[in-house]
């Protein structure tokens, strides 16, 4: 029998000791769900949840045992798409119970995300969440815990990251194809305006109290339920959360900026002068980074692009371009920086609850991006400037900004 | 919306004869006007200045006006307050105080509605401070207004707040009571550590709240409380005030208390009942890699949880110590088995001094275990040689031997497919019986498909039945195309036509369909035989895209709609010539990407156009699904619109119609803000059974 050399030996073993505590694939098949098909619940099942769990279907391996929604209607719709072994629950505890779950899909509105997430983590459920990943700041941390404690794999429902077009553009940018950046410019969309429809009775099958849940109690109005409930601060941070949470977080990407921030945030809005929505209806908000380079989010239209000082590129779903033209022709190199590369960000999330591996838009990540989001919204509503602390996630020298890095929960709930 | 005039200057009117009577100043009455104003621009103007114009003394005023009935004013002079309460809240502002009064009198201010009381308790949770306790503690006593107050409280700092929400716990009850204690708790407040710690050891309702408060105070004198209430917790509570715990014993460590954080880590391990929290447990003790007593972690290696097991050999893989490789090599020498494969991979992974005589030892035991994990370990699972012990591995294994046997197996049998494609198949097919790993069970059936060319039989009835399996489908639907593939390329079209049109209607994944799809076209077969099933239109002639700035493309009647020409002279809104560009749906519920066709999406519109053969008249329902407004017409007739901003969803909008026999004519305008930009159209009968439009001869 040939002999092992320690030279040889130590060189194939090195790598997972030097990965230390973050979990090294190197005992195979002894992890929770490596050998086992992926059971899911959906919770949050209108038109986002459905799509996603429609598509972590499509992506294979995955089979939805069972959906929660606090309306009847679109959970038994939810539910009868996945055929007659499908539970469903109008409160999402009793979804986290079951122990043959082993991940859940949360699409409920924004304010109900971290409530969830995090009780799925403490239940031991691997989460795909969708974006805006939090309500605060103080959410959004408090997701990452959870995630890190019960050691959960956590994907932002940030799906941009799994986008060719928008990884190939921050691979140009950091690897300097359009020189020394200067400023990325973001737009994310005007939030709408309403009239004064008048609170009604909730249809029949809405738990409205749950669906309500840590926001504070308001009559039921259709405006305040689906998809509309984005206008209201109650419930998410209008299209800088909406949309920012993409294109903001592809220009984290871009900046290499994914477990930092910005370190001034000058935000300004209009708002609404009639009806019942009360985020701004246009916004602009200029963020400064610790480099000097500039993000520029805003509502003027739906775009992205990185200005350097040898060029520029724009990049959006579907599109790619740049100024000279040929910086888009030009293949990133081996040797060059190659980041992280996910085809289809449902399967991704799969692959990494089988192989324990961070997917592509991690929890810390997602809340990176959001809080960038969130320190725009802060600015644009107290009308004043702030300055944020990356390392130590603390907003400088002004105590009413700082106290909106939280929001105390409506009884009975808290994070 | 517009405010009467007359009913402006009635409501002002009020207002202003009050402050005037009381002697306020001229700009304030100004500014009330103002904000009362018919002109969106002049109250929106007004609320902006509001702060640069008047102080708190406004607040009063404002109120009253924000109480009004007329809701535009009402909501003027409320963002009036905001912008006043945030600019004293400003770093360095001198009139905080005077704000945080004038706000805390709103609370007392007759004819001040409860929103703008509660909107007033808002603003007090951003800028109040010590002194406006005692108002929010006399709020708490109104149920209106007692929640608002106890959050205002719960984020105001100081000692005063912490006081204001202990006194009012005695008079408190039920949901009210269990969410001031959790305020205590989030306030960290020690000073109630005493008096929560009584609540947890009484016999009330509050026990759980106030347990969950002591632990997210931190106080270790909390601990032996806390201990006795999770263990007289029902399942669902015990796991939440665990995990309290389990971050109190965080928030010791960082303070500096060791002791007691691991006091609190040792006792969920050895206690809890959920693998969950005793795995953060285990975690925890060992999180910041300085341990040296490995006890935990050895008694964990023979846990009954797989999850605890492997956590433990990891943790142990990364410890810092010669004494802790000491012990590892005792208790590799000493074991057997599995349990002495996974000593074996810990002391790799800490390339403890002496190993390579350890796995020369396992690289001769009889063990397939131990074995398979030496041969691993000296990187020679690869040797073509193994092939024997690898199968004996496939077979008599552990789970996380027959894990790595069946990796190295479909290595070697990838190996040997284009030289011995027999035994490859054989290899394969071994793995695919024997394997519990999906993704290895995939692989398998793709090597049998790809080694093969047209399998044998008892390949493809692998195959067949694993598509039958939600958890193999996605790779079974894979190696299917690929086996239908070569069927075709081997003559048989139409065979495989069948076949793959039944991959098609199957719902497979995507990249999957998108195979297919491409294999149909090769053999000259129809690939949207499912979405016809399921009535969705796909072929679709389309045009555009044309403005829509402001969303005003949803009411311009661009050409299109005065008439659909395909001789190549319809005219754009400039009055350029356009051409109507053909577009098929290869999407499973039908949706057409118009991003895709038009490569634009900001701020357009475009129209699709569609032909349906009736062989008669009949009652039908058309499903539109958009993003983001639709208008449609069928025949002419304009039958539907709705303005909307949404995302497509199928079967959102339901339109009854009826179709002539012969030729219809569909005409959709689909608009277009920013984002996404599709729609998708299919028909049903009038019991929502979708038609087939195969058999409808389109």
């Amino acid at each position: 029998m040939r002999r092992t050399t320690r030279r040889q030996f130590l060189a194939r073993s090195g790598t997972a000791a030097a990965a230390a505590i973050a979990f090294p694939a190197m005992f195979p098949g002894a992890i929770l769900g490596a050998n086992e098909r992926i059971v899911m619940g959906t919770i949050g099942c209108g038109g986002q949840g459905t799509g996603d769990m429609h598509a972590f279907k499509g992506a294979g391996m995955a089979d939805f045992a069972a959906v929660c929604d606090v309306y009847a209607a679109n959970r038994e719709r939810a539910r009868g798409a996945n055929g007659p072994g499908c539970a469903g629950y109008n409160d999402f505890r009793d979804l986290l119970d079951r122990k043959d779950i082993d991940a859940v899909n949360v699409g409920t509105p924004d304010h109900w995300h971290a409530l969830i997430a995090t009780d799925a983590c403490k239940a031991g459920k691997d989460v795909y969440c969708q974006k805006p990943l939090s309500l605060t700041i103080e959410e959004g941390r408090a997701m990452v815990t959870a995630a890190r404690r019960y050691n959960r794999v956590f994907q932002t429902g940030s799906q941009q990251r799994s986008d060719d077009k928008f990884r190939y553009a921050c691979e140009l940018v950091r690897n300097g194809r359009i020189g020394k950046i200067k400023e990325v410019r973001t737009a994310v969309g005007r939030n709408p305006s309403c009239g004064w429809d008048p609170d009604e009775d909730p249809p029949a099958g809405l738990d409205w109290n749950m669906y309500l849940g840590p926001a504070k109690w308001e009559p039921f109005n259709k405006h305040r339920f689906i998809w509309d409930f984005r206008w209201f601060y109650d419930y998410s941070g209008g299209n800088l959360t909406d949309w920012g949470a993409h294109h903001n977080d592809i220009a984290q990407w871009g900046l290499g900026m994914d477990d930092a921030g910005p370190v001034h945030i000058d935000g300004k809005g209009s708002f609404p002068t009639s009806g019942l929505f009360d985020t701004p209806i246009t916004y602009e908000v200029t963020y400064t980074y610790s480099s000097g380079v500039k993000l520029i989010c805003s509502s003027e239209g739906n775009s992205c692009v990185f200005y350097g000082t040898e060029g520029e590129i724009s990049v959006n779903r579907g599109y790619l371009a740049s100024k000279p033209a040929e910086i888009i022709q030009v293949p990133i190199k081996e040797g060059e920086i190659h980041l992280y590369r996910s085809p289809n960000h449902y399967a991704n999330f799969l692959e990494c609850v089988k192989t324990r591996k961070r997917p592509i838009c991690d929890v810390e990540t997602g809340f990176r991006s959001v809080s960038v989001c969130h320190l725009g919204n802060i600015s644009v509503r107290l009308g004043r400037p702030i300055r944020w602390d990356p390392a130590n996630e603390k907003i400088l020298g002004d105590e009413e900004a700082s106290r909106w890095l939280s929001r105390p929960m409506r009884a009975p709930w808290h994070i | 919306m517009k405010i009467p005039r007359l009913q402006v200057v009635s409501s002002v009117g009020i207002i202003l004869s009050v402050s005037s009577a009381l002697g306020f100043p001229a700009d304030l009455e100004s500014l009330l006007k103002r904000l009362s104003d018919p002109s969106e621009s002049v109250r929106r103007a007004a609320w902006e200045g509001a702060a640069q114009e008047a102080g708190a003394a406004a607040i009063g005023p404002l109120a009253a006006l924000a109480s009004g009935d007329h809701r535009e004013a009402a909501l003027a002079a409320s963002r009036a307050i905001d912008c006043i309460a945030h600019a004293a809240g400003a770093p360095g502002s001198p009139g905080r105080k005077d704000a945080a009064a004038a706000l805390a009198g709103i609370l007392e201010r007759p004819g001040a509605s409860e929103p703008v009381k509660l909107r007033a308790l808002d603003l007090l949770s951003s800028v109040g401070e010590a002194e406006i306790a005692p108002a929010l503690a006399k709020a708490l006593a109104d149920p209106k207004l007692c929640d608002f107050a106890r959050k205002a409280l719960e984020r105001i700092p100081g000692a005063s707040a912490e006081k204001a929400l202990d006194a009012a716990l005695a008079g408190a009850s039920g949901e009210l009571r269990d969410a001031l204690i959790v305020s205590l708790g989030k306030k960290r407040a020690r000073g109630s550590v005493a008096a929560l710690t009584r609540l947890a050891a009484g016999e009330g309702s509050s026990r759980l709240a106030a347990a969950t408060a002591l632990a997210m105070i931190g106080d270790p004198a909390g601990i032996a409380a806390i201990q006795s209430v999770i263990r007289a917790a029902s399942p669902r509570d015990r796991s939440t005030l665990t995990d309290e715990y389990l971050e109190m014993g965080d928030r010791l460590r960082k303070a500096g208390d060791e002791a007691s954080a691991r006091k609190i880590y040792q006792d969920v391990l050895s206690t809890s009942d959920e693998d969950t929290r005793r795995y953060a447990a285990l975690h925890s003790i060992y999180s910041d890699g300085s341990e040296k007593d490995t006890g935990a972690l050895v008694g964990a290696i023979d846990d009954a949880s797989p999850r605890i097991r492997s956590l433990a050999l990891e943790l142990l893989a990364s410890l810092k110590g010669d004494d802790i490789n000491k012990t590892l090599l005792e208790r590799f020498t000493a074991a057997r088995g599995s349990q002495k494969a996974a000593f074996l991979r810990v002391l790799a992974a800490r390339k403890a001094p002496g190993v390579e005589r350890s796995l020369d030892a396992a690289l001769g035991d009889a063990d397939v275990d131990v074995k398979v994990t030496a041969l691993e370990l000296a990187g020679r699972l690869s040797d073509p040689a193994n092939e024997a012990i690898l199968a004996a591995a496939l077979e008599k294994g552990s789970a996380p031997v027959k894990d790595v046997a069946a990796k190295a197996c479909l290595d070697l049998a990838d190996a040997k497919s284009k030289s011995d494609a027999a035994q490859a198949a054989k290899m394969y097919s071994r793995v695919f019986d024997v394997s519990q790993d999906a993704s290895d069970k995939g692989r398998a059936l793709l090597g049998l498909a790809g080694v093969a060319g047209v399998p044998a039989d008892a390949s493809l009835a692998r195959i067949e039945a694993a598509r039958k399996d939600p958890v193999l489908a996605g790779s079974a639907n894979q190696a299917y195309v690929l086996h239908a593939t070569a069927v075709g390329r081997s003559g048989k079209k139409e065979e495989a036509i069948a076949m793959l049109q039944s991959v098609v209607s199957s719902g497979a994944a995507r990249e999957t369909v998108r195979m297919a799809i491409a294999s149909l076209k090769e053999f000259g077969g129809d690939p949207s035989v499912l979405q016809k099933k399921q009535g969705f239109l796909v072929s679709w002639k389309l045009m555009g895209p044309f403005p829509n700035k402001d969303g005003k493309g949803f009411d311009t009647a661009y050409s299109p709609e005065q008439e659909v020409r395909f001789d190549g002279t319809q005219k754009d809104d400039r009055g350029r010539d356009r051409k109507w560009q053909d577009f098929q749906s290869t999407a499973v519920d039908g949706k057409v990407d118009l991003r895709q066709a038009f490569q634009r999406s900001n701020d357009v519109c475009a129209y699709a156009y569609a032909e349906l053969e009736s062989p008669d008249a009949r009652d039908v329902r058309l499903k539109i699904g958009s993003d983001d407004g639709v208008i449609g017409w069928l025949n002419g007739k304009k039958i539907h619109a709705n303005n909307a901003t949404r995302p497509c969803q199928v079967d959102e909008d339901v339109v009854n119609a009826r179709l002539d026999a012969g030729k219809n004519r569909i005409l959709l305008k689909i608009t277009q803000g920013g984002g996404e930009w599709e729609f998708a159209l299919r028909l049903t009968d009038r019991k929502d059974r979708p038609l087939d439009l195969t058999a409808l001869g389109k």
